[in-house]
C-alpha cells in the first residue's frame, strides 16, 4: 500500500473542497464538543463550588434564600441578600464558644467585591499575605492575588470604594481605603476579593464616618445644638480616607449591636453544639437561621445534573442526526467521485488504495473533529480553572 | 523493459444485457511491434483494448501477455499487472479533475504500491511534458486547459510508467493535424526506446504510415 501517494491525492482532493470540508468539521465538532463541555464544564464547576461549600461547616443569614446566601458569603457574587444583625453572631459567639466570622459583602471597588470580616476569616481560609501585612486599623483592607494583579496595586497604594448609586448625592460616599497586603493565590473566590474589617465596610454604607469637629465649624453649619448632640449642615467637610490624623474623629452612629451583616460563618467546637444551633435557628423561623453550604450547594447540583442531563441528551440526538447527515454527503460526495474512483481502477490501482481514498475524507473529518473537540475541552477546562 | 508479446485466442465478450458480442478467435503480436487497429464506430475497438489490458475478462477465450495468462488473473493481480507493464491512453483521457498537469502525469507512482516516485520520474514528467508540448501547464488544472492538451496528458501518463505495453485508445482524436502527427511520432519514439509493444486505436488514416501493421477490427472477427 502506497501511504504516501494515498495521503497526497486525499489531500489534495479536500483541498479543492474546502469549504465543503470546513462546513463538515465545524458541524461535527459542535456535536461533539457541546455534550462533552456541557458534562465537563458542570462537573468541573460542581466540583470547585463544591470543595468551599463543604469546607465550610454553617453558615448564618437572615431569613430569605439559602442559596443567595452561600452565594453572598462563599462566592461574594450575590450583594443584594437581605442582612442580619451583628448582635446575632456575637450571641452565638459567646453562648456557644463557637468561632463566628462576621462577612459583610455588599459594595465594590473597581469591580471587585469589598468582604467585611474579621481576622478570623484569613485563619479559617489558610490565607496568608504574599506582600504586606493584614489590615490593622479602620480604612485598611488587603487584596485578594487575581485583584493585586488585575489592578497593579500592591501594599501602599490606595484603592477606592465605588459609589452605590453614581448620580444618589445622598448616597453613601465613596472611601479611599489603604492596602496594606495582597494575598498568595488561593484558586478561590477569595482570589477576586477586597479584604477589610467588617467595621470598615460600615464606614462605605455611611453608618460611620469622620469629619472635622463641630466645634470649629462656623456658627452658620450649626442646625441645632442640644448638650452633647450637634446637628450640623452639608457644609461641614466628611474625610474620605482614614488616616492616623483623622482616625480619632470615626465614630458610628446609633446601635452597633444592631449593624448589618450580610452572613457568617459558624465554627461550632463539637457536633452537638451544630446539632443545637441547627435546631435553634433552622430555617423558616426566627430572624436568622443556619445552614450547612455543603447541603445548599448539593441541592443546587441535584437540579442542575437533572437539567445537563437533559440537554446532553437533547444534543446526543441533535448530535446523532448530524452524524447522519455527513454520512449522507460522504455518500453523495463518493458518488460525485464515481467517474474519478473508476479512472484508477482502470489505471491499475489497488482496490485498497481507492477504499482508502474514499475513507480518507470521512476519517480526515471525523479526526479532526474530535482532535478539535478535545483541543476545545481542554480550553473550556483551563479557562474553568482560572475561574476562582 | 523490453517488449512484451500479446496473444488473443478464441476471444469472445459480450456486456451484459447485449446480444452483440466481440469475438476475436485470433491475434498475435510480437514483442516490440506496432499495429494500428481501425474500425467503424461501435465495432468493439475499445473494449478489445479493455480486454487486453485486464480491465474487462471474456467470457471465454484467453488474453496472454509474455507468460502471463492475463485473463485468468484475480482482479488485484491485473491490475497491479496494469500499473506496472501497461501504459493506457483512454479515449475520455480519464484525468483526475482536482490533480494538476504534473500530478495527473505522475498519478501511477501515488497508487502503486510498487512504482517508487524518485526526483528523475519528476524530471522524465517534465521531458514527457516538453515533447508534448504541455511543460508550460504542469501547475493547471485539467479544467483549465483544452481537449487536446488534456490528450497529451494522458499519453505523458502512458509513457511515464516505461511500460512494455502500449495501449492508445484513439489517443489524437482532439488534436489538430500537426499535434496529431507529433504525439503519434512520440508513441512511436517512446515506444521504440524502451522496445515496447504498441496497439493504438484509430480512425485516421494519415496515421497509419509508422506502424508495422495495420487490421481493421472486423477482419479481426471473421478470421
Amino acid at each position: 500500500m502506497n501511504f504516501g501517494g494515498i495521503l497526497y491525492l486525499g489531500w489534495r482532493h479536500l483541498s479543492r473542497q474546502r469549504g465543503r470540508v470546513i462546513l463538515l468539521i465545524a458541524a461535527m465538532t459542535l456535536s461533539l464538543f457541546l455534550p462533552l463541555a456541557i458534562t465537563v464544564g458542570v462537573n468541573a464547576v460542581e466540583r470547585h463550588l463544591r470543595a468551599r461549600s463543604v469546607s465550610t461547616p454553617l453558615l448564618l443569614g437572615a431569613p430569605g434564600s439559602p442559596l443567595e446566601l452561600v452565594f453572598n458569603a462563599l462566592y461574594f457574587n450575590k450583594p443584594s441578600v437581605p442582612v442580619l444583625p451583628f448582635v446575632t453572631s456575637r450571641e452565638i459567639a459567646k453562648e456557644t464558644r463557637s468561632t463566628v466570622i462576621p462577612i459583610h459583602a455588599r459594595f465594590q471597588a473597581r469591580g471587585y467585591r469589598i468582604v467585611g470580616t474579621s481576622l478570623d476569616y484569613f485563619r479559617f481560609r489558610r490565607m496568608t499575605v504574599a506582600r504586606g501585612t493584614l489590615m490593622g486599623r479602620l480604612g485598611d483592607c488587603v487584596l485578594g492575588a487575581g485583584v493585586a494583579k488585575q489592578l497593579g496595586l500592591g501594599p501602599g497604594d490606595r484603592l477606592v470604594s465605588t459609589p452605590e448609586q453614581l448620580f444618589d448625592i445622598a448616597g453613601v460616599y465613596p472611601l479611599r481605603m489603604r492596602i496594606t497586603g495582597v494575598l498568595r493565590p488561593m484558586g478561590t473566590a477569595d482570589d477576586q476579593a477586597v479584604f477589610c474589617d467588617v467595621k470598615t465596610t460600615w464606614v462605605i454604607e455611611g453608618i460611620g464616618h469622620g469629619h472635622d469637629e463641630a466645634k470649629r465649624q462656623a456658627a452658620a453649619a450649626v442646625l441645632e445644638s442640644k448638650g452633647q448632640n450637634v446637628a450640623l449642615d452639608s457644609s461641614i467637610y466628611e474625610f474620605q480616607e482614614i488616616t492616623p490624623e483623622n482616625i480619632g474623629s470615626f465614630h458610628f452612629h446609633g446601635d452597633q449591636s444592631e449593624f448589618p451583616l450580610t452572613a457568617a460563618i459558624v465554627i461550632p467546637p463539637d457536633a452537638k453544639t451544630e446539632t443545637i444551633l441547627l435546631g435553634r435557628y433552622r430555617a423558616g423561623s426566627g430572624q436568622a437561621w443556619l445552614n450547612r453550604p455543603g447541603a445548599t450547594m448539593a441541592e443546587l447540583f441535584d437540579t442542575v445534573f437533572r437539567i445537563r442531563d437533559f440537554v446532553v441528551a437533547a444534543l446526543v440526538v441533535v448530535g446523532a442526526c448530524a452524524v447522519s447527515i455527513m454520512g449522507l454527503v460522504f455518500a453523495l460526495s463518493n458518488r460525485l467521485r464515481a467517474d474519478e474512483l473508476h479512472y484508477l481502477a482502470n489505471l491499475g490501482a489497488p482496490a485498497a488504495t481507492v477504499r482508502w481514498l474514499i475513507a480518507f475524507e470521512a476519517a480526515f473529518v471525523t479526526t479532526a473533529s474530535v482532535l478539535l473537540a478535545v483541543v476545545l475541552t481542554l480550553l473550556l477546562l483551563f479557562f474553568l480553572g482560572s475561574i476562582p | 523493459m523490453p517488449g512484451m508479446a500479446l496473444q488473443l485466442r478464441d476471444l469472445v465478450f459480450r456486456y451484459a444485457g447485449e446480444r452483440f458480442a466481440l469475438k476475436v478467435p485470433r491475434l498475435d503480436l510480437a514483442a516490440g511491434e506496432h499495429i494500428a487497429i481501425t474500425g467503424p464506430s461501435g465495432c468493439g475497438k475499445t473494449t478489445l483494448l479493455r480486454l487486453a489490458s485486464g480491465i474487462l475478462i471474456p467470457e471465454s477465450g484467453t488474453v496472454q501477455a509474455a507468460e502471463t495468462i492475463l485473463s485468468s488473473l484475480p482482479e488485484a493481480a491485473r491490475r497491479r499487472f496494469r500499473l506496472l507493464h501497461i501504459g493506457l491512453v483512454f479515449q475520455t483521457f480519464e484525468l483526475v479533475p482536482y490533480l494538476n498537469v504534473r500530478d495527473n502525469i505522475l498519478l501511477p507512482f501515488r497508487v502503486s504500491p510498487d512504482l517508487r516516485l524518485s526526483g528523475t520520474v519528476r524530471d522524465r514528467a517534465v521531458a514527457l511534458a516538453k515533447e508534448t508540448g504541455i511543460a508550460h501547464l504542469l501547475d493547471q488544472s485539467p479544467a483549465e486547459i483544452s481537449q487536446g492538451e488534456r490528450q497529451r496528458i494522458a499519453l505523458c501518463r502512458a509513457l511515464i510508467t516505461d511500460p512494455a505495453l502500449i495501449l492508445a485508445d484513439e489517443p489524437t482524436g482532439s488534436l489538430d493535424p500537426q499535434n496529431q502527427q507529433r504525439a503519434v511520432a512520440l508513441l512511436h519514439e517512446q515506444a521504440r526506446q524502451a522496445g515496447a509493444t504498441l496497439i493504438m486505436v484509430t480512425h485516421e488514416p494519415s496515421l497509419l504510415g509508422g506502424f508495422d501493421r495495420h487490421l481493421p477490427l472486423p477482419d479481426l472477427q471473421v478470421a
